[in-house]
């Protein structure tokens, strides 16, 4: 047998028995009752103990939801959603007003994140590299560091608490990236959106610590809805990793997240994602449908907003985190790595929307396909008018592993602008004969050949991820492709 | 079909002309065929999309009546239009036949016409399923359209082995304010043959019309084909072409579009390569003035293992023109060892212009070399300045520079003589549009 | 002991056959040269012997270290302790050279079941060899090849050799492509890692390597046979006569 031949079993022989993250909690749930209607948004908004203002956003963008359709245009099949068998609301029942100190968190959920390798106690962590905020289903259970941070004017908080404690920078700032009526798994997010995290660097500060988001999906039939809003003011830099990982289930689980990020003048976001949720087993059964709206808005001049994902989870992966090029000389870049075998599609990418000045704009993708997966890079790059010097730059690159896989690239260039130059290049290929035959002739299995010539190919995007992201990222890559690697 | 698509789809009375003019039955059950395929295509709209970059409102909302053709309308061949070639003639005038223009006496051996309106009962069957052959997801409403509307139809054949002495050159003339015309041709290709067709299509004076062109393309085993086309229509009118063609093992076909004229035109192109060693070659130039709007539209279709596809446009878009490319390579799964490639540069000379880009892969074997890439931006600054420095002036450094860049897609044409042809017109086009301050 | 023995060994590619019948026996510490003309089948000995896919073996027997070789993977085969320079050596992209050394040197660890390499001792004695050969950090950081020169590409397949200590190294036409300073700074490199332990099988069209390396014995292959064996003498004599004797016995 081949080399490639051997390879594509072992790719094959992954069985959803791989998939580390697949134990669910046992712990005392409290959930809305089942389905979805404008009694349900306003229970939630209750649980939530919101303003009128937020409930009064969430109703009229429900109301606009109601009037709108599934989007179809995406590379991706799957059975409808019916948006009245899923649980909108569950929590766990001590958690249910959101986080306390880390001494009143349920033990049980300190054993499931320590289980997913994520420390909440703060001494367990190395001195201060990486504060955390946990959510669990519905709520966020804990947000590490948070003394620390706030002595240095950090906000860094469950999106839930700031619509309370800091009213008018939310109000100034969420729906202003992604607004209400944007598209239907956005709409369908501000309507019910639970949980999710809320940053606000001030101006000048460059936040020394990562922040991190870690999303766990466990009950069963539930949405998750998370709303993560972060505000770099003036001069200020953070940057922010977000992990998400679900139990193994029969049946899909709808995530439908939005992320709003913005940057003032000289302002800089880095926001990286490891994304592994439950993929789903070898016959496509079962995992997660990530339906995620991720955008940025470079507002100020000389800003700077970086998206790098490796997206190695979920049974169906749509999302394209963009970048709005307001300011003058704002720079956006987009670093990514989708993964999708047996089953899986992916279909993902970015907009690069070019608005100011000499902005600047770098796109890397990598998709790998293996099995019977389809893996499409869909992006945008668009210079307006008024895009003095805009300047972007795409390769996209594709890796097929097998031959019952797909990879397809949808790149849109629209330029209006003629001082704009825009450059795009994509390559498709496989894992060539002699690269195997050279790694299994220096003694590395078949598998290990693969995990290391795809991490190669990878390099680009992942030297991108902070460090302690990159390594798991890596295992992730391997875990993904081999079942046996890392 | 569903109610909701026949509603608000324009030419109606186009197609209810065609079809009093049928006098035979079959031809009128030819009619009626497209028509329902018509229908059932719809109208493209916004979110259709394959025409995104293209809004054909001002086309629907135009009033065309169905030409008249043939030697009736007086039309002449507009000689500096067209490609200037040494060859014999296939003249159309309004999407029919006009003997007096055409030299068909001077037909080379080996290269057959036969028209719809004569075809014999052997020929009617082969007309009526090619007519009706087009397809694909949305459709080609137009393409229907064209089955629908058109007065004639010919057919090209170039024998078995066949290696005619010269080109033969169809010119398609539009004749006569506010009317539409459908050209149909039908190009096969015989095994091993080796021929170039050339087609020009002109307006013989009238300034608004509506072309709506199909040309139809087998090439057989073997066979090497040159098909080359000059779009240099009226400056009003409206021109929508589909080209299909059908490849098979270890043929040539090399293709090459120049684009010039219309207000807004639309170069479709869909190939299928359906066996081994095929070079299949599409290639071409889009350059564009005023408020012209040029779309260029490619898909190809690996169905068979270890052929090659290449791919070069290259555009120009100067005051407030807009260009359209969107291009697609599909390898199936049993498509293995395909070599594709495929780019698109444009250059934008005005802050009017805009350019719309969209080159897709879509892959599912596994063993292929599959690249596109895409550009767009402006001449070089640098460069512009080396030749100033040299001593020659800005306005004739930018038709250098700009014609030695369109160049480079044109020199992908294989026959020689119809490189040259190009040139002369593309060179045409810079001295007209890029003279004086330009941008 | 015999290190290696190749008995009446055929093999095929795509339904042809190459090797029609070699026999070969090489001791420990030994150095074999391998001559012969252009398609004799020197290449297609050294792949069947690393163990890579395509190639078919007929007939005969190969064991190695009192192993059946044929039954071995590639990678076991390496592991095990042979080690092929390659003619033309692979570029790997965004695979950076030391990591690439690093994991094969586990992977040899792990087979014999011992612990992996303590990462920071790993990278000063990878240096160590890289210094010898004439190689700077800058070449180990970059991807595996990637870029290279011939004589770069060279000189890193007798470090992956230095680094991974094979009992028995062949090396595919290791003088191809390179100029004389090069061909001196690869052969030291050589030269330095020979020890009683470890056999080394040279495949060469010309002589001139051998001046550099010494073997102990020289055979001439041609179509697809050992044709003769000697001592370093008929080196000597293949250069002043060329293949000419052999292209009469084709098969």
């Amino acid at each position: 047998m081949s080399a490639t031949a051997e390879t594509v079993d072992q790719v094959k022989d992954l069985t959803a028995d791989k998939y580390k993250y697949g134990f669910s909690t046992e712990i005392e749930m409290e959930f809305a009752p089942k389905g979805l209607n404008e009694d349900i948004v306003r229970f939630i908004s209750a649980k939530k103990e919101e303003p009128e203002w937020m409930l009064e956003w969430r109703l009229k963008a429900f109301r606009h939801w109601q009037t709108m359709e599934a989007p179809n245009w995406a590379k991706v099949g799957y059975p409808e959603i019916d948006y009245q068998d899923i649980y909108y609301y569950a929590a766990p029942k001590q958690a249910g007003d959101g986080p306390k100190s880390l001494d009143e968190v349920d033990p049980e959920l300190l054993k499931t994140y320590e289980k997913l390798g994520i420390p909440l106690k703060e001494q367990e962590l190395l001195a201060g590299v990486v504060a955390v905020d946990a959510v669990f289903d519905s709520v966020s259970v804990a947000t590490t560091y948070k003394a620390k941070l706030t002595e240095m004017g950090v906000i860094f908080c469950s999106i839930s608490e700031a619509v309370r404690e800091y009213p008018e920078l939310v109000k100034k700032y969420l729906g202003s990236v992604v607004p209400y009526s944007d598209n239907y798994f956005a709409t369908l997010n501000c309507a019910v959106f639970t949980d999710g995290s809320f940053v606000y660097v001030p101006k000048g500060l460059r936040c020394p610590m990562e922040l991190s988001t870690y999303f766990r999906i466990n009950a069963e039939n539930t949405g998750q809805f998370e709303r993560t809003l972060i505000i770099a003011d003036e001069g200020a830099y953070v940057s922010y990793l977000e992990g998400c990982t679900a139990p193994q289930r029969d049946e899909n689980q709808l995530h439908a997240a939005v992320v709003e990020l913005v940057t003032l003048d000289n302002a800089e976001i880095k926001y990286s994602t490891v994304q592994n949720w439950y993929p789903g087993d070898e016959n496509g059964k079962g995992g997660i449908y990530n339906f995620v709206t991720k955008r940025g808005a470079c507002r100020g001049a000389n800003s700077k907003i970086s998206w790098t994902q490796v997206e190695t989870g979920s049974a169906i992966t749509w999302k394209y985190p963009s970048c709005i090029l307001q300011g003058d000389n704002s720079v956006g870049e987009f670093y990514s790595v989708a993964i999708t075998n047996n089953a899986q599609q992916a279909d993902t990418g970015t907009k690069m929307i070019h608005l100011g000045k000499n902005t600047r704009s770098t796109i890397i993708s990598k998709g790998i396909s293996a099995g019977k997966a389809d893996n499409t890079y869909r992006g945008l790059v668009k210079v307006m008018p008024k895009a003095e010097g805009a300047r972007n730059f795409t390769q996209c690159d594709s890796l097929l592993i097998g031959d019952r896989c797909g990879a397809h690239t949808v790149p849109y260039i629209e330029s209006r602008n003629p001082s704009a130059r825009v450059e795009h290049e994509a390559t498709t290929s496989k894992i060539s004969d002699d690269q195997l035959f050279y790694c299994m002739q220096r003694g590395l299995s078949a598998e290990d050949a693969v995990g290391v010539i795809v991490n190669g190919f990878c390099k680009e995007v992942m030297k991108n991820l902070p460090m302690e992201f990159a390594v798991e990222a890596q295992k992730l890559i391997g875990i993904s492709l081999e079942g046996s690697v890392g | 079909m569903p109610d909701g698509l026949v509603k608000a789809i324009p030419f109606e009375d186009l197609i209810a002309a065609a079809r009093a003019r049928s006098q035979d039955g079959w031809r009128a059950d030819l009619n009626d065929q497209a028509k329902a395929r018509y229908h059932v295509a719809g109208w493209p709209h916004a979110r259709t999309e394959s025409w995104k970059y293209t809004n054909l409102n001002a086309l629907a909302g135009s009033d065309f009546t169905l030409a008249e053709g043939g030697a009736a309308t007086g039309a002449a061949v507009p000689e500096d239009a067209i490609l200037a070639i040494d060859a014999p003639r296939i003249v159309l005038v309004n999407g029919v036949l006009d003997p007096a223009l055409s030299n068909l006496d001077a037909l080379p051996g080996g290269v057959v016409l036969t028209r719809l309106a004569e075809a014999g009962e052997s020929d009617r069957a082969v007309m009526a399923s090619l007519l009706s052959e087009e397809s694909s997801t949305d459709g080609l409403p137009l393409a229907a359209l064209n089955a629908a509307t058109l007065s004639d139809a010919l057919i090209l054949d170039i024998a078995t082995g066949a290696v005619p002495e010269t080109a033969v050159h169809v010119i398609s003339v539009g004749a006569g304010e506010n009317k539409a015309f459908a050209p149909r041709l039908l190009i096969r290709a015989g095994e091993d043959s080796f021929a170039d067709v050339i087609e020009s299509h002109v307006g013989g004076g009238a300034e608004v019309y509506f072309s709506n062109s199909v040309t139809q393309v087998t090439v057989a085993k073997g066979a090497r084909l040159g098909h080359y086309r000059l779009q240099n229509e009226a400056l009003g009118a409206f021109h929508v072409a589909l080209t299909t063609a059908e490849v098979a093992e270890g043929a040539v076909y090399d293709n090459f579009v120049l684009s010039l004229g219309a207000r807004l035109a639309r170069n479709e192109i869909r190939g299928e390569i359906t066996g081994a060693r095929v070079e299949y070659r599409i290639n071409g130039a889009y350059m564009a003035s005023g408020t012209r709007h040029l779309d260029n539209t490619t898909f190809i279709d690996h169905a068979a293992a270890g052929s090659r596809s290449r791919e070069v446009y290259k555009g120009v878009l100067a005051d407030a023109s807009r260009g359209v490319f969107q291009g697609k390579i599909l390898v199936r799964q049993d498509a293995q060892q395909t070599d594709g490639y495929q780019m698109n540069r444009a250059m934008l000379m005005s802050d009017r212009a805009e350019i719309d880009s969209k080159p897709e892969l879509e892959i599912y074997a596994d063993d292929v070399r599959c690249s596109h890439g895409a550009t767009v931006g402006e001449l070089e600054e640098d460069h512009l300045f080396y030749l100033q420095a040299r001593g020659i002036d800005r306005d004739t450094a930018r038709r250098l520079l700009v014609s030695a860049y369109i160049d480079e897609a044109i020199d992908e044409i294989h026959s020689e003589p119809v490189r040259e042809a190009m040139k002369q017109r593309a060179g045409d086009w810079l001295a007209q549009n890029l003279s004086g301050d330009g941008a | 002991m015999s290190l290696l023995k190749i008995e009446n060994l055929h093999a095929t590619i795509d339904d042809k056959e190459i090797l029609k019948g070699i026999n070969l026996e090489m001791g420990p510490g030994e150095i074999h040269a391998i001559m012969g003309p252009n398609g004799s089948g020197k290449s297609t000995l050294s792949y069947v012997l690393a163990g890579r896919d395509g190639y078919e073996v007929t007939e005969g027997s190969v064991t190695f270290k009192g192993k059946d070789l044929l039954e071995l993977e590639a990678d076991e085969r390496a592991n095990e302790g042979i080690f092929l320079a390659f003619q033309y050596p692979v570029e790997i992209p965004g695979v950076a050279g030391m990591t690439f050394l690093r994991e094969s040197y586990n992977a040899k660890l792990r087979h014999h079941g011992e612990p992996e390499a303590d990462a920071m001792q790993f990278l000063k004695m990878v240096r160590a060899k890289a210094k010898t050969l004439n190689m700077n950090d800058d070449m180990l950081k970059r991807p595996v090849n990637v870029g290279f020169s011939g004589g770069e590409k060279k000189r890193n397949e007798i470090l992956q050799m230095a680094v991974l200590e094979p009992s028995l190294a062949i090396l595919d036409e290791t003088d191809s492509g390179l100029d004389i300073d090069a061909l001196k700074l690869v052969s030291e490199g050589v030269n330095a890692l020979r020890n009683e332990g470890r056999s080394m099988l040279i495949i060469t069209h010309y002589q001139r390597l051998l001046n550099h390396i010494q073997p102990d014995f020289v055979h001439v292959l041609a179509h697809g046979k050992i044709q003769r064996s000697g001592g370093k003498e008929l080196a000597l004599e293949l250069e002043a006569n060329g293949y000419a004797d052999f292209a009469e016995e084709a098969a």
